[in-house]
């Protein structure tokens, strides 16, 4: 079963089987394996896979506590090392690249190293195999996790006319 | 905890082995089941795609760390570990009681005849070990009645004009159309295609006490939540246990099948809930756990009577691992096709499942796949497409009601070289040399896929998409569909059981999984599995005295 970090939405079906935290803007709570400066991070890379426009991108919609609680889950130990040598990677990518750190780049800049390491052009295969690993774990904290919200608070399904 | 000898021993619950055991319990056996997964009941089931067999962990088990495998495409490797739901190659089925059916789509075909002919319909093909089966569709026909009857499953006899002749009519109508199967109906009678309903294991009225499908969109990878889709945990195996013949011992692990001072099985070693090991005699010993897991099986009672493994003397148990293909087309479309109404699959094509041009060996279906959910559409992209960001994020919202996905089976062709040996390093929880899957695709395979997709591609194309394009297959590995390693053949040389999935090695053992599949058809292999398996258990209820054959037949 996967774990998320402990918070309040309760299950619409059955019995609960994982707890939600929304995180805000202004930052994550409750952290169980993310360090603050890897949750900032991730939340910088997460906003540009799912970005905000009309409806509310990863940032709204607790992408990076679901991140965390994967990692801080009883399967975290098969990912728990490929996030921490690849948010580092990313940061020395951005620094050597753009002089700066990857929070700090402006969105065109963020989308330009996602793009590196999709493409393999930043670092080759382990560059492409984080931003996998990222994308899978993004997408299933945006579009899947809806399932376990039942007060609305991940709005994605709306957001395409699924009705589960 | 010590036990006196049983008629029976059943290793594994799922589509094989659940019907062995009602069958053997039903005629008076006493038959204990072992399963090593869990049970999972109605309460089992969440609307999410974070909690179904393709999540991690997967939902139906095999639990994560207990049970590594090891994998590789070829021999020139070192395989390497493996874990269930987290990495490619592990080749997992569910492990649960009830099997994969707890949790499985439930297509229900009948092979046809030159499934059971493959290498006197195409010939030999180099490099695969295409062979005959030694049973046909006739001799199985009344068999996949039973299962029909005995399962419950739906469909519409006289649809499909490909079909082979069957004596009764489905037990229970098809699933009802949804807008997708509209589409593959009046676009393929257009291209003058033959669109008919396809057959589920699913209930479309009540039947046996359950209620009928409900037409959720969820049904593939869950739980069922209104026990419509008749797995073997919510029909013969509740039946097995009503007969008070049967015991079920649900999260156990047979580790070795044991042998007497002259070789013959008499038991299992097992281990419980807890870790603590046992033993279990019986007179017979079926075997059901996934092809992967019964050749592994067979492989570790290896002993001084049997050194390449209990009924290895062919040297067969293991080889010819196979799956199938897929053959997937996606379209996008200008008007909104609505998949609220599920499972999904409600037209299907066998044009192009043995094409009377014989232009390939074998081929498979084509049907409109289930009802499409949010996660799965999010990494489904045509190929230049944006894979994340806003153009990525606006697709989703455009297309995901506006999209067709035609799914496809397609037989693949056995090679001795796939197949599953004991790891000699690596072991799992219970101290067990694990699985070693050697597995990839040959060239055949990736030529049968891609003359399917020519066909999926150009119905989407005539059916007003404006985009179309095709899956494609990974260099190997198997997965829910894995079948072939104790194949069926008459001779003892070159196969593993008898037409009866009797081991020709020792007549009280019996494999009744994907495991004695010969070939593996252009179709999903569950409906067949459970044929033979009523086939085998006719067989042993008409033979079996209680400690010899009636027929003479040694062992």
């Amino acid at each position: 079963m996967v774990s998320i970090a402990g918070g309040t939405a309760a299950l619409a079906w059955g019995k609960p089987a994982v707890d939600l935290v929304v995180d805000s803007l202004s930052g994550a709570r409750g952290l169980r394996a993310l360090t603050p400066r890897q949750a900032k991070l991730l939340q910088a890379i997460t906003e540009q896979l799912v970005p905000t426009d009309d409806f509310p991108g990863a940032n709204n919609v607790g992408v990076v506590s679901y991140i965390d609680g994967v990692l801080a889950g009883p399967y975290g130990r098969f990912y728990e090392s490929q996030y921490q040598h690849g948010l580092e990677m990313m940061e020395a990518y951005s620094v050597n690249t753009f002089k700066k750190d990857f929070v700090s780049l402006d969105p065109a800049q963020q989308i330009d190293v996602l793009s590196q390491f999709e493409s393999g052009k930043a670092l080759g295969e382990p560059g492409q195999r984080i931003f996998n690993l990222i994308l899978v774990h993004t997408f299933e904290g945006y579009y899947a996790q809806s399932g376990h919200s039942a007060d609305g608070a991940n709005p994605s399904w709306k957001m395409i006319g699924f009705e589960g | 905890m010590p036990r006196d000898k049983v008629d029976a021993i059943v290793v594994g619950s799922g589509a094989g082995g659940g019907i062995v055991a009602k069958e053997l319990a039903g005629a008076g056996l006493s038959v204990v089941v072992f399963e090593r997964g869990k049970k999972y009941t109605q309460a089992h089931f969440n609307h999410s795609e974070l909690e179904s067999q393709y999540s991690v962990p997967p939902a139906y088990g095999p639990s994560v760390y207990a049970n590594p495998r090891t994998f590789r495409y070829n021999d020139r490797e070192t395989a390497r570990i493996v874990h269930p739901g987290i990495d490619d190659g592990y080749g997992k089925t569910a492990a649960a009681l009830g099997g994969a059916t707890v949790a499985y789509g439930a297509a229900a075909w009948r092979f046809k005849k030159e499934d059971f002919r493959m290498k006197s319909t195409y010939g030999s093909i180099p490099g695969t070990s295409i062979e005959d089966w030694p049973i046909s569709y006739d001799e199985l026909e009344p068999y996949y009645e039973k299962a029909e009857y005995e399962l419950g499953v739906c469909g519409l006899a006289g649809a499909d004009p490909f079909a082979e002749p069957r004596k009764s009519p489905y037990p229970l109508p098809p699933l009802p159309l949804n807008p997708q199967g509209e589409i593959l109906r009046d676009v393929g009678l257009r291209l003058g295609w033959h669109p008919f309903p396809p057959p589920f294991a699913i209930i479309t009225r009540p039947y046996q006490g359950r209620s009928a499908c409900v037409q959720c969109v969820w049904c593939l990878a869950h739980n069922c939540e209104v026990k419509a889709k008749s797995g073997t945990h919510v029909t013969v195996l509740p039946q097995a246990v009503e007969t008070g013949n049967c015991e079920l011992r649900i999260g156990t692990f047979v580790t070795r099948i044991l042998v007497d001072e002259k070789g013959r099985p008499s038991g299992v070693q097992y281990f419980d809930d807890k870790k603590q090991g046992h033993e279990q005699y019986a007179a017979l010993i079926v075997v059901a756990c996934s092809a992967t897991e019964s050749a592994r099986l067979l492989l570790n009672s290896a002993g001084k009577f049997h050194p390449r493994g209990l009924g290895n003397s062919s040297g067969q148990v293991g080889r010819n691992l196979n799956d199938h293909t897929g053959a997937d087309t996606f379209g996008l479309f200008e008007r909104e096709i609505p998949h609220d109404k599920g499972p999904g699959p409600s037209m299907a094509f066998n044009d192009w499942n043995h094409p009377r041009s014989r232009e390939i060996p074998g081929g498979g279906y084509i049907y409109n796949y289930y009802c499409t959910l949010p996660t799965e559409f999010a990494f489904t992209r045509p190929p230049g497409e944006p894979r994340w960001g806003k153009a990525h994020k606006d697709f989703q919202r455009k297309y995901f009601r506006r999209y067709l996905h035609l799914g496809s089976n397609c037989q693949a062709m056995p090679q001795e070289k796939n197949r599953v040996d004991l790891d000699p390093r690596v072991r799992d929880a219970w101290g067990m040399p694990v699985a070693r899957i050697t597995h990839s695709w040959t060239k055949v395979d990736y030529e049968v896929a891609d003359f399917v997709m020519d066909k999926g591609e150009y119905f989407l194309k005539e059916a007003g998409a404006i985009k179309t394009w095709r899956g494609s297959n990974s260099r190997g590995g198997v997965g829910d569909h894995q079948n072939g390693t104790c194949r069926m053949g008459d001779d003892p040389k070159t196969s593993v059981v008898n037409k009866y999935c009797q081991s020709h090695d020792a007549g009280n053992l019996f494999v009744t999984d994907g495991s004695v599949l010969v070939t593996d058809a252009g179709f999903n292999p569950s409906l067949t599995i459970q044929a033979c398996a009523f086939a085998a258990s006719d067989y042993i209820k008409k033979q079996w005295a209680g400690s010899a054959w009636r027929n003479g037949k040694r062992g």
